[in-house]
């Protein structure tokens, strides 16, 4: 039945589906219950472009994409701190801004040879060794930093003022948080796609906090939740020969929709 | 303790504080009143390092601060406990808390009589409750200045007077230096405090007695 686990770009795309499921996870809370859960999908759509961009000038497109996309997480953060722009605003403006210039890039750029509909709903079974690793070291990273600074992020997320108050460098960790998340989104629309990349980030916490009391236990929900859906998600498409990614955001709204329907009976 | 020499603090064109000038040192309770829109929540903001004055300067030699802010900026529909709240006021914060600090969590649950909240989500916790929490998360850190705005909003009237005989008695124990913005004066005024009435700029800074009289030349904070 598990024949299929022997195949090396199976084990390939199991571990890239585990980094991918945790890094989301553990950003998931503090995006989401701090009204950022759109920030993924404006910056999935920002990556469209700077894959394109990184295929166009390099062997390996993820050298070029990752700073484009990073330098635009950081653009977002830097307009929605002005007066004048809002925050899902700044993600608008600056997501189609890049998209806009994507398509025009297909259109124009010599030997472009990728399909955009691969490019939409990407595929964990082709992704590279190199993504491999670097999904492992983005794990790494962002685990790192959700740990050592996680006091100061919960603080962050729930009251801004106060953390500003208590001298907490609440522009810095904004900064390396959206560029982490931006890191992140880049290897995950190579390999789940950049309409549904978005949903592993979203879904984690609304999940959770249909469960949980605490901002901690939202956090190790999501995480278990995750690990769990994504891998079963591999598990379900590769025989199906369905997409991966479309099959992990429907086992996550199944497992919603049935907290959201049966919390009136267990929370009585 | 604190000193403001000259502050101004302008919104655009318009004048929030003027020439706002004032000395006080350590152990010293001051009251602010005056009425609404009088720029006494911007003057906290000041004081707290959440606003830079337009002019003048403020100093403040306070090694560790508390703060209660008028308007709670946070997420109510966000799952967090009462218990990871009130930690996220602690000095030093681990991942996991230590047992010493759990103790002193829970004696502050208990002075503020919601212990058996420990464990509950703020969400589900009334807006009394929800301001006692506040409370212990600007207490819990043994504060040498605390700044507290309107601190008693929400609170019903007899936990509000024994919230102010439990504030005099930590005052005098760890001769505390408190400013503390109210619309209601009755309560809050213990021996020897100060107070202040400001209206865009500084129209009383003296002792409670001397305030009686000034109020009865024709201010009143309403």
């Amino acid at each position: 039945m598990f024949d299929f686990l022997s195949y090396g770009f199976i084990q390939q795309a199991i571990i890239i589906g585990i980094a991918l499921s945790l890094s989301a996870a553990l950003l998931s809370p503090f995006l989401v219950l701090n009204q950022q859960a759109m920030i993924a999908d404006g910056l999935a759509h920002v990556s469209f472009a700077g894959i394109i961009l990184g295929i166009l000038l390099a062997d390996q497109p993820l050298w070029i994409a990752i700073p484009f996309v990073t330098l635009a997480s950081l653009l977002i953060k830097y307009l929605s701190s002005t007066k004048t722009i809002n925050g899902d605003a700044a993600i608008g403006l600056v997501s189609s801004i890049a998209f806009a210039i994507g398509l025009i890039m297909i259109k124009k750029g010599q030997g472009f040879s990728i399909s955009i509909e691969s490019m939409l709903v990407g595929n964990i079974f082709t992704a590279t060794r190199t993504e491999m690793i670097l999904s492992i070291v983005i794990t790494l990273i962002i685990a790192s930093f959700i740990l050592f600074f996680y006091r100061k992020l919960f603080l962050m997320t729930y009251d801004i003022q106060y953390a500003r108050f208590s001298k907490i460098n609440v522009q810095l960790l904004g900064y390396l948080l959206s560029g982490l998340t931006a890191f992140f989104i880049v290897l995950g629309v190579r390999t789940i796609g950049t309409l549904l990349i978005s949903a592993l980030v979203v879904f984690p916490s609304v999940i959770s906090s249909q469960l949980a009391k605490s901002f901690k236990n939202t956090l190790f929900i999501g995480v278990i939740s995750s690990f769990i859906i994504v891998i079963l998600g591999i598990f379900i498409a590769h025989p199906l020969e369905i997409p991966v990614g479309s099959t992990i955001v429907i086992l996550y709204a199944l497992v919603l929709m049935s907290l959201l329907i049966t919390k009136p009976l267990w929370r009585s | 303790m604190i000193d403001y020499q000259h502050v101004d603090v302008l919104f655009g064109k318009f004048q929030v504080l003027e020439d706002v000038h004032f000395h006080l040192s350590q152990g010293d309770v001051l009251h602010i009143v005056g009425p609404n829109g009088s720029g006494k929540t911007t003057l906290v903001r000041t004081l707290v390092g959440l606003l830079k004055p337009t002019r003048g300067t403020i100093t403040i030699d306070a090694k560790h601060m508390g703060y209660l802010p008028q308007k709670l900026h946070t997420k109510t529909n966000m799952p967090m406990t009462v218990s990871e709240v009130i930690y996220s006021g602690m000095q030093k914060q681990r991942l996991k808390p230590c047992k010493k600090d759990c103790v002193i969590i829970d004696e502050w649950l208990e002075k503020m009589e919601i212990k058996h909240l420990k464990n509950h989500a703020m969400t589900y916790l009334s807006g009394g409750q929800q301001q006692r929490v506040y409370i212990i998360r600007a207490l819990i850190s043994k504060p040498d200045l605390l700044i507290l705005d309107e601190p008693t909003s929400a609170l019903d009237p007899s936990f509000r007077e024994k919230f102010y005989t439990l504030l005099d008695d930590l005052q005098k124990q760890e001769k505390m230096t408190i400013v503390h913005v109210t619309h209601d004066l009755t309560d809050a005024v213990k021996e020897n405090c100060l107070v202040m009435y400001v209206d865009q700029k500084v129209k009383f800074f003296g002792t409670y007695h001397d305030f009686h009289e000034f109020e009865h030349r024709g201010h009143h904070h309403v």
